[in-house]
């Protein structure tokens, strides 16, 4: 027993004797709080604003390190062509740093925490991953550091702006879709009878949510709602009791993989019903993966151009997107969709450095939160992002229905707007 | 796996080739007072995002401190560990927003609770020879996220359950951040050393018996499924202490955050850093929280092969881990210093 | 009554698919007596390396042959040169580098082919056919026929012929191989090279309803395990029989079972490890062993 005794001695005399002279230490700089000067917050000089993300490059999402390098790309060319030139006269180049997070939300929080306290950031950019943005939105609005134009259609961004105002979503939220199907099917079958297929996670929950508050008072009926999780194998029994349920309309709340093994089930099945399948899934790629043609009745919603599609062979914004892509992220695939839409994204968030007045994140937070009508190449002909306050929380509420011709995604209608009338559910 | 050496004594144990021979207590003593002081320093020298990733894995710790008490000394492999954290980063998440409960008693309840859910998954499984745990744990981690997004009740569905910033006491006079790594240190010390207490005493010893020859221990009075199945659970309850202290340090958990990948993560520590000595989990923890960014910088897309290729390499150079590194150079150079003819003879 | 028939006929199409992986990993097992966590990985591998040779422009045919004689080789590669090495010092090892190799092919595969769904056709064409008020796909029919062909084989090889006994052998016995003449680790290697070439028959088979994506078997694998369990780890038979029901159960239980549903049928595979092992752990088909000191 003496000799455990004699151990633990040594063990303590050594500890206090190395953490007495350490505890008088202190650390230099503060614990993050903001440090900034009246004049100008950090990350912004007379020449050059720091924008950061964090982006998922590898792992299970990695199709979404399209995202990141487009970005990339699109903030590289601007710089080329001589910076941003802001609304208090002075022109800036912008730096974009990005980390990888894997869509893991712990390291998306401590991505963030570095980007704000190492990398001094102006503002973040672009964070992909519902859960990841989530995670590090406490943080980012507690530290009053702008995170512009996530890359999540959560309509949570939208709605939670009174108590988070630092945060702001960029693509159409889930609840917008869902009131433009069921908008286009107040058109074509006011009396429809809907069967509902969803990812169990926030896409298709939200999605649900808004299109069952979007009907709610018209002749539409939801007859019938089968989700399937992320490990799902197939979604064969799902289809087949969608199939038996009477609708004449499937609402198809799945990401590619899934979409793809539900049009080809609904074939099997010999159901035809309208298909009407959630943008994140409706790129001309995936249809012809599966060789989709017209009598798979496939219904989508598009905001951003789709750069595969031969109606947009010689549109002018698609061609900048594909020249800028080539030339400084030859990489990338530039009929990738999720390209498409970060462009139009980096679109937006150009726009709000443009309209910020002051070189501070309130400013660049004002000037997000009151865009008025900004345009943007890929954005659909008549889109365009407004935001307005807590009023209108929502940059993106205005796209186009399209079918699937065979060949090609084709607009149905003209473009519609929801400005300002997204559901809250 | 090697065992795990009991401290204290001066004692050679023979382990798949390798000799591992314990220092005299009293060094070993020093040495990690030394290393625990210098943890204890680091938050005050660090920025607070520095702070925050050596937080996360010291939530690691326990993890695979449990994980090596189950493979390195019972033989068992758990892909499910990731879920298993994930159970108690939920519960301690529940606790301290429903129930408004304090870290401490969070951490309690996470411990009690994962515990619980380890011995009733393991005790099928450990009841057989063989693999089969692997599969339990294999299918416990897949369906660990559906079972979260259906209980949204429960557990907050798809959003996930947010906590509020942690902040320090007044009395401390610490910052928010360097408080919250110091209850994750604290957490992890107090893992290794039940860890350490577990495998000396007779629950070690009974692991070590099971682990050698299942057939003999049983015949020497060892009650091998149960033995085994105590161990399963004393590594989930620590599975879950890890939990509890990582929902604390990064306030926020969510379904997605403990996919399959993150047990399979969890093995790779376990292996990368060994389970010779307790210092292993805190190598093992550290490499797969630094790693990633540090093979993003080599080239982004491949991490995930790095991780894998490190992980293999690690089996075929040296299956003890990085901590029998040291033992196996010191064995190698007396095996260099062995003069030829001596060895001929032996031969 | 049509969608139970439904149903059931769509179970046995999804268990077959199941019983695929699971004939690959029950034949590593009865051979070699480790469990191959990256079965399905490599089964991915292959399959992409089929789904490359048809884009490059070989006839369907030529490139799923190519794509099983390279896994093949390649999986009597994968046990000379890593797994033998640990197996030689711990199982245990043996088994964790098979996490290792997941790793690596789920990496790689992201990597060189990226994450776009792509399409592989199915040699069995895509036509339907009527089983009762039930339809199949011929892809389906053609699975479970080429399943039960293969078993047939299998069970011929390793009951009927010298090498398959000298496979056996060399599992059960490896002391005793040196007294009959019988070399363990060549029949090792032949064990998984064999799995692995089911392995990338397994994945060019189901590929068509799948769709090739580097997730298209991290769901399959846990239910291909809960097949091979059920079914008895050593069994082939088993292998098939578990794994088809396993997903008509899965099937069945997503929809006409309210409180697992849809999103919950993983619990069914979860389930079913669990009660195997604690009713009767060799599975329904595998040998009982037992141990002497």
């Amino acid at each position: 027993m003496t000799q455990s005794i004699r151990r633990a001695v040594v063990a303590l005399a050594s500890l206090g004797a190395l953490t007495v002279p350490l505890a008088a230490c202190g650390r230099s700089g503060s614990s993050g709080s903001a440090s900034a000067t009246p004049a100008a917050s950090p990350g912004i000089t007379d020449t050059q604003v720091t924008l950061g993300s964090s982006q998922i490059l590898t792992g299970p999402a990695s199709a979404y390190a399209v995202l990141a390098q487009t970005v990339d790309a699109y903030f590289k060319a601007v710089n080329a062509s001589g910076g941003v030139r802001m609304a208090d006269g002075k022109t800036r180049k912008v730096k974009f740093v990005f980390y990888d997070d894997a869509f893991d939300p712990s390291r998306a929080v401590a991505n963030m925490h570095r980007l704000v306290q190492q990398d001094q950031v102006f503002a973040t950019f672009g964070q992909a991953g519902s859960s990841s943005v989530a995670a590090a939105q406490d943080f980012l609005n507690a530290q009053k550091v702008p995170q512009l134009f996530v890359f999540s259609g959560d309509s949570v961004w939208g709605t939670g702006a009174a108590k988070k105002p630092w945060t702001l979503g960029c693509p159409p939220s889930y609840t917008t879709e869902a009131a433009f199907y069921s908008q286009y099917l107040g058109q074509v079958k006011p009396k429809a009878k809907v069967a509902v297929l969803y990812e169990n996670d926030d896409l298709g929950n939200d999605l649900l949510g808004g299109f069952k508050a979007a009907i709610a008072g018209t002749g539409i009926k939801l007859v019938a709602q089968q989700s399937y999780a992320v490990t799902d194998p197939t979604v064969d029994s799902q289809i087949v009791n969608l199939a038996h349920s009477g609708a004449d309309v499937l609402l198809d709340v799945s990401t590619p993989k899934f979409a793809a093994a539900a049009i080809a089930k609904v074939r099997q099945t010999g159901w035809k019903p309208i298909h009407l399948l959630a943008a994140v899934s409706a790129s001309a790629q995936l249809m012809a993966a599966v060789k989709a043609g017209p009598q798979d009745q496939i219904v989508s919603y598009a905001y951003v151009k789709d750069p595969a599609s031969p109606a947009y062979a010689n549109d002018p914004g698609v061609q900048q997107f594909r020249s800028a892509l080539k030339q400084y992220a030859p990489k990338v695939d530039p009929n990738d969709q999720i390209a498409a839409d970060a462009w139009a994204c980096s679109d937006a968030m150009k726009a709000a450095l443009a309209a910020t007045k002051a070189p501070t994140r309130a400013a660049l937070m004002d000037a997000a939160r009151h865009l008025d009508g900004v345009q943007s190449g890929m954005l659909v002909p008549g889109a365009a992002f407004t935001t307005n306050g807590t009023a209108d929380p929502f940059p993106l509420e205005s796209g186009q229905i399209e079918r699937w011709t065979g060949k090609g995604f084709a607009p149905v209608g003209k473009v519609i707007s929801f400005e300002g009338r997204t559901p809250r559910t | 796996m090697s065992r795990a050496v009991a401290s204290g004594t001066t004692r050679a144990v023979a382990s798949g080739g390798t000799r591992v021979v314990a220092r005299s207590g009293t060094l070993r003593a020093g040495a990690w007072a030394a290393l625990v002081a210098l943890a204890l320093a680091l938050p005050l020298w660090l920025a607070p995002y520095q702070n925050l990733e050596f937080a996360t894995a010291l939530a690691f710790v326990p993890v695979v401190a449990g994980l090596a008490l189950l493979t390195g000394v019972s033989g068992q492999v758990s892909l499910g560990h990731g879920a298993l954290f994930g159970v108690g980063a939920y519960a301690a998440a529940i606790l301290m927003t429903r129930a408004h409960a304090p870290f401490s008693l969070a951490l309690g309840g996470a411990v009690l609770v994962t515990g619980l859910v380890g011995v009733l998954v393991g005790l099928p499984a450990l009841r057989v020879r063989g693999m089969q745990l692997a599969l339990v744990t294999l299918a416990l981690a897949v369906v660990f996220t559906p079972i979260l997004l259906r209980a949204r009740g429960l557990t907050g569905g798809p959003a996930g359950i947010s906590l509020d910033p942690t902040s320090a006491p007044g009395w401390s006079g610490l910052a928010s951040d360097q408080w919250a790594y110091l209850c994750a240190l604290a957490v992890a010390l107090a893992s290794l050393a039940v860890v350490a207490a577990l495998l000396r005493g007779r629950l070690g010893l009974a692991l070590r018996a099971v682990h050698d020859n299942e057939l003999t221990a049983h015949a020497s009075g060892v009650h091998v499924a149960r033995v085994k199945t105590v161990a399963f659970g004393a590594s989930a309850a620590l599975a879950g202490a890890g939990g509890a202290a990582y929902a604390y340090v990064i306030g926020f958990v969510s379904p997605e955050s403990f996919p399959l990948l993150l047990g399979i993560s969890f093995l790779v520590a376990m292996v990368v850093g060994g389970s010779a000595s307790m210092l292993g989990p805190l190598l093992g923890a550290l490499f797969i929280e630094f790693g990633p960014d540090v093979a993003s910088n080599v080239n982004a897309g491949l991490a995930g092969v790095v991780y894998g290729a490190a992980l293999v390499a690690v089996l075929l150079v040296a299956p003890e881990g990085a901590t029998s590194l040291p033992s196996r150079l010191r064995g190698a150079r007396r095996r260099l210093a062995v003069p030829v003819k001596q060895a001929e003879e032996r031969r | 009554m049509a969608r139970f028939s439904q149903q059931l006929v769509d179970g046995v199409s999804a268990g077959a698919i199941y019983a695929a992986l699971a004939l690959a990993l029950v034949l590593v097992y009865r051979t070699t007596n480790l469990i191959n966590f990256a079965q399905g990985e490599l089964a991915l591998l292959s399959t992409y390396v089929a789904w490359q040779l048809h884009a490059w422009g070989l006839p369907l045919a030529t490139c799923l042959i190519g794509t099983v004689a390279v896994a093949f080789v390649a999986g009597a590669g994968v046990e000379r040169l890593l797994v033998r090495r640990l197996e030689r010092r711990d199982q245990l090892a043996a088994v964790i580098v098979t996490l290792g190799l997941y790793l690596i092919v789920d990496g790689l595969v992201r990597v060189i082919w990226g994450a776009q769904v792509k399409t592989l056709p199915s040699i069995f064409g895509n036509g339907l056919v009527a089983v009762g008020p039930a339809r199949v796909s011929w892809d389906s029919i053609g699975v479970v026929a080429v399943l039960a062909a293969v078993v047939g084989a299998l069970a011929l090889i390793l009951y009927r012929t010298r090498l398959g006994l000298a496979m056996r052998v060399a599992a059960d016995r490896p002391d005793a191989c040196a007294l009959v003449g019988v070399s363990p680790r060549r029949m090792f290697m032949l064990g998984w090279a064999l799995a692995s070439a089911l392995g990338a028959l397994a994945g060019t088979l189901v590929a068509p309803q799948l769709f090739v994506s580097p997730d298209m078997m991290s769901g399959v694998l846990v239910y291909a395990f809960a097949g091979a369990v059920l079914g008895g780890l050593d069994s082939p038979l088993g292998a098939i029989v578990g794994g088809i029901a396993i997903g008509v159960v899965e099937n069945l239980a997503g929809s006409y079972v309210s409180w697992i549903g849809p999103d919950l049928k993983v619990l069914v595979a979860f389930g079913a490890i669990l009660v195997v092992l604690l009713v009767r752990p060799e599975g329904l088909f595998g040998m009982r062993r037992a141990v002497r000191a």
